[in-house]
């Protein structure tokens, strides 16, 4: 079947177009990911200069208000806008989930390919370091930390970074090991290249792949912890916009007016829902042996 | 099987002490000693070195830190900072209301994970199957305490059915007790459920391409025979290694979906020891989560180990 | 009557055919060998005979087991007849196997599901089996899982089940292909004396004609989904009559007489074998066939009583019979 498409394919010369229709059709997952991704990192961009109102505005006259023409999500229970609230809430969910990936992969990738490359007592040491870690699920790290430093931006952050270590540390190491036992890694040690120029040259393109996929699929749970802890009140501070702290609001006033709690419910689950598919989409198309086979 | 076991209960054991270091050296950071976080800055000097000394904090922190594990190992949790309450009835009573929880969670999460993936695995080239698995895509993005506040407003709100919050205790009513937990355990349970259907569809998909399938066939089972007398243990392995992960999510999640239906449970004691900056209590909660963690996923090795002879308890 | 009788056997993948008009009959005890490259089609005929084809792919014509019909049989139907008149000894014993269970009970399954007998008289049955298959010990080893017996011994296993409740007729796809050099004669042997011993017949299905001359009576050869020649082994290897049946008889040859003069080249078939769906019209073999023609562009059909061939010019001198004279259909 393959053989066929590929000779179909190569009959005409595809537009731009018509190549991301086609890779659409094939992978309606990623495309369906990367565009909601897009949409709110474009939100997220976008409250930082503009949103209808101040996220922080207080209109004591316009408490609780449903969605109408002046404020199309409504209002809260200080009159402050919600469609507002909801756009600068992106800020912190996605700074912060980002933030936590990119020091999971800091300290987790150079982990991983350490553990890879120099096998023995190092290895050991660093697999176990990652399972004592694996023990502490990301939000209840973030608990303790909180309990100690006391909730903000930066505590959450750098709770759910280290207790995602473990989740790079592992894909770097077993995707490392693959490279590092291919003939063609054994061919560039015979003629005497440097471990270091070997990882370099060789393994890191190699593995940048899953690295990838893992970031997307990661940033897909970070989102959702930096959500839970903000609706727990252990992560950025009110009176900061933030999607956990709006739900955990509005959650006071489901009788009157329960629409204020589904908009800031519906942003987490299509943050979650975004980076999981465009992560799900990404790894079928960068590696299709692990797709399961339909 | 017994050394396999006695092995991974040595790492377990390891791996819990060095976490109980992890977690009293993070804890015992803190700026200030807390006896004058617990009596605040009002306090007078002669009062707080009173209550530093009444509980111990002015001893070094080694004897602290064993102190606490003997406390530990011993059940012997002594009490709380601030109320000055014994821990063990506290947590005890919190356990009656998170345990249960957990395990319904599972339950529901089981109940909707393994029809789905069977039924989006068997008819994967129908718009049905289509229409599951996408179902389940989209159940894992929703995060459960969304799925609790939704369920929250449907069923509690709108339709009244059952109470939106609070927990009847055992004593009062068994099934007052259960009921509180219906909701709480369906967001809880629905989420889970939805990851795990997804590998009980790549799993029971496998087990449908199997070559050893055929042969059972060839030999004159139809079908559904051969999926019941081969496909189900096999299906089953791989499934069975993602439960552990699995069981962990409802561990953690339980604590959210407390908060979400104020049930009296592990997770409100911790975010309430939190807020009240009772440290002793968060380090007793912190490492009984872990520990939770640790031996769900220690269990789920030596089933695994049980089912798939390949794998062996022996090495 | 013959035991077997398939005619005009058709299997398509989506309207890609895989196996096209393929006729093939074989009598009550008779060992027939059925070669052709990977990629001919012959383990996707064998599949569709049995009734287990993989999913997506569907089979037309006609499957007649002693005078019953099996295609379109309903599965419960079918189920009764697999496994105790007609049984199949797979390619690949590591996979063959359920991993999680012991290959005794696979064994003993295999009695139960045609047989009302007692659990302990299956497991007499069953233990004698694997002694019949050469396991000296059988009673241990009945315990073992699959994993924990070699492939050898694997394959032993599979054809214990295969021949459990003594079927009619066994279907075996390339059963040595994936064991050791060394094992595979002992297997194949095992396969020849059991069938004669119980009188059932064979179809063993390979790609290596060695194999196939030494057990089979008759061979018949597939070239992209069809059969292009059939006839006795003695005959075949005789005087073929097909340029790609030639070709596959030279190679084999070939290698012998390479290992003999150092220097000697290796004989090939030149050209590869298409890719499925992508086979020329007309004669398969065409495009890598020496003495191909205009006329080529045609499906030559099959002709010849005995000696059966597909090809508008046939090679060699007629075997006693007129070569020239069209012939009616073949499988009369």
């Amino acid at each position: 079947m393959t053989t066929l498409t590929a000779g179909r394919a190569s009959a005409e010369v595809p537009g731009r177009a018509h190549r991301l229709w086609r890779l659409a059709r094939r992978n309606p997952s990623a495309l369906l990911g990367g565009l909601v991704v897009l949409v709110i990192v474009v939100v997220a961009v976008v409250a930082v200069f503009w949103t209808p109102y101040g996220p922080l505005a207080v209109f004591p006259g316009q408490a609780l208000l449903g969605p109408g023409p002046h404020h199309l999500l409504g209002t809260d229970q200080y009159g402050r806008d919600l469609l507002s609230r909801l756009m600068s809430g992106a800020d912190p969910t996605l700074l912060s989930s980002a933030g936590a990936v990119l020091i999971a992969g800091g300290i987790g990738i150079p982990a991983g390919l350490l553990s890879a490359s120099r096998g023995g007592m190092v290895s050991e040491l660093i697999m176990r370091l990652a399972d004592l870690i694996y023990s502490f699920p990301a939000l209840l790290a973030a608990i303790t930390l909180v309990a100690v430093f006391g909730a903000s931006t930066i505590t959450a952050t750098v709770a759910i970074g280290i207790a995602s270590i473990p989740a790079f540390a592992r894909v770097t190491r077993s995707a490392s090991l693959t490279v590092l036992g291919t003939d063609y890694v054994l061919a560039a040690r015979a003629y005497g290249r440097s471990p270091l120029a070997i990882l370099r040259r060789h393994v890191v393109p190699n593995i940048l792949p899953f690295i990838i996929v893992q970031s997307s699929l990661l940033l897909s749970v970070t989102v959702l912890a930096v959500a839970a802890l903000s609706y727990l009140g252990l992560g950025t501070p009110p009176p900061a916009a933030t999607w956990g702290g709006m739900l955990e609001n509005a959650q006071n006033y489901l009788y009157q007016d329960p629409l204020m709690a589904v908009w800031p419910g519906l942003a987490i689950a299509l943050c979650v829902l975004g980076f999981n598919a465009l992560g799900d989409g990404l790894r079928d198309l960068l590696d299709p042996t692990l797709r399961p086979r339909e | 099987m017994s050394r396999f076991v006695l092995r991974r209960l040595v790492t377990v054991v390891l791996t819990l002490w060095a976490a109980s270091i992890l977690v009293f050296a993070v804890l015992n950071i803190l700026p200030g000693t807390p006896a004058q976080v617990i009596l605040g800055t009002q306090a007078t000097p002669a009062s707080v070195r009173a209550l530093t000394i009444k509980l111990g904090l002015n001893q070094p922190l080694v004897w602290q830190y064993l102190h606490w594990i003997q406390g530990l190992v011993t059940l012997h949790l002594g009490n709380s900072y601030i109320s000055g309450q014994p821990i063990a009835p506290e947590l005890g009573a919190a356990l009656e209301v998170t345990a249960p929880l957990v395990l319904l969670g599972l339950l529901v999460g089981l109940l909707i994970a393994v029809p789905a993936g069977i039924l989006s695995a068997l008819r994967h080239q129908r718009t049905s199957g289509a229409v599951l698995a996408a179902a389940t895509q989209v159940g894992i993005a929703i995060p459960n305490f969304v799925l609790g506040i939704l369920l929250i407003i449907v069923v509690a709100v709108d339709l009244r059915w059952l109470p939106a919050s609070g927990f009847t205790p055992w004593s009062t009513s068994v099934g007052g007790a259960l009921q509180s937990l219906i909701l709480p355990s369906v967001s809880l349970g629905l989420v889970e459920g939805a990851i795990l259907a997804r590998f009980v569809r790549t799993a029971v998909l496998g087990v449908l391409r199997a070559d050893f399938l055929r042969t059972a066939r060839a030999k004159g089972m139809r079908t559904g025979q051969a999926l019941i007398r081969h496909g189900i243990r096999n299906a089953a392995v791989p499934v069975v290694t993602v439960l552990g992960l699995e069981l962990s999510g409802l561990i953690i999640g339980a604590v959210v979906i407390e908060a979400v239906f104020t049930l009296p449970g592990v997770g409100s004691l911790l975010l309430s020891s939190v807020a009240n900056r009772d440290l002793i209590l968060v380090q007793d909660i912190v490492m009984l989560v872990a520990t939770a963690v640790v031996v769900t996923n220690l269990l789920v090795d030596i089933l695994y180990r049980v089912i798939d002879p390949r794998i062996g308890l022996r090495s | 009557m013959s035991l077997l009788e398939v005619s005009q056997l058709r299997v398509d993948a989506r309207e890609i055919p895989v196996v096209s008009e393929v006729s093939l009959t074989i009598s009550a005890g008779e060992r027939v060998g059925l070669i052709g490259e990977s990629g001919s089609g012959k383990t996707m005929a064998a599949l569709a005979i049995m009734g287990l084809l993989p999913e997506g792919l569907t089979a037309r014509g006609s499957v007649l087991l002693d005078g019953v019909e099996l295609l379109g049989l309903p599965e419960r139907r079918l189920s009764k007849l697999r496994g105790s008149r007609i049984a199949m000894v797979f390619q690949e014993p590591m996979t063959a196997l359920d991993p999680l269970m012991r290959v005794g009970t696979q064994i003993t399954d295999a009695i139960r599901l045609h047989e009302r007998v007692t659990r302990r008289a299956a497991r007499d049955r069953m233990l004698q089996l694997m002694g019949r298959v050469g396991f000296a010990n059988a009673k241990e080893q009945a315990r073992r899982f699959p994993h924990q017996l070699s492939g050898g011994q694997r394959q032993r296993i599979v054809i214990a089940i295969a021949i459990a409740c003594g079927p009619a007729l066994i279907l075996a796809d390339e059963p040595t292909t994936a064991l050791d050099v060394t094992v595979q004669a002992q297997v194949l042997a095992l396969l020849q004396d059991l069938v004669r011993d119980q009188g059932s017949a064979l179809l063993l299905i390979s790609h290596d004609l060695a194999v196939v001359s030494s057990v089979c009576q008759r061979i018949v050869v597939m070239y992209g989904g069809r059969v292009v020649e059939a006839a006795a082994t003695a005959e075949l290897l005789a005087s073929p009559r097909h340029p790609y049946t030639d070709a596959l008889l030279r190679t084999s040859q070939g290698i012998g007489a390479a290992a003999d003069t150092l220097a000697g080249q290796l004989p090939t078939i030149p050209g590869a074998v298409p890719q499925l769906g992508l086979f020329p019209e007309g004669c398969v073999f065409r495009g890598r066939c020496p003495f191909e023609q205009e006329r080529c562009q045609h499906v030559p059909e099959i002709r010849g009583r005995d000696h059966q061939v597909a090809c508008w010019f046939p090679l060699g001198p007629p075997t006693g019979r007129p070569a020239a004279a069209p012939f009616g259909q073949a499988n009369a």
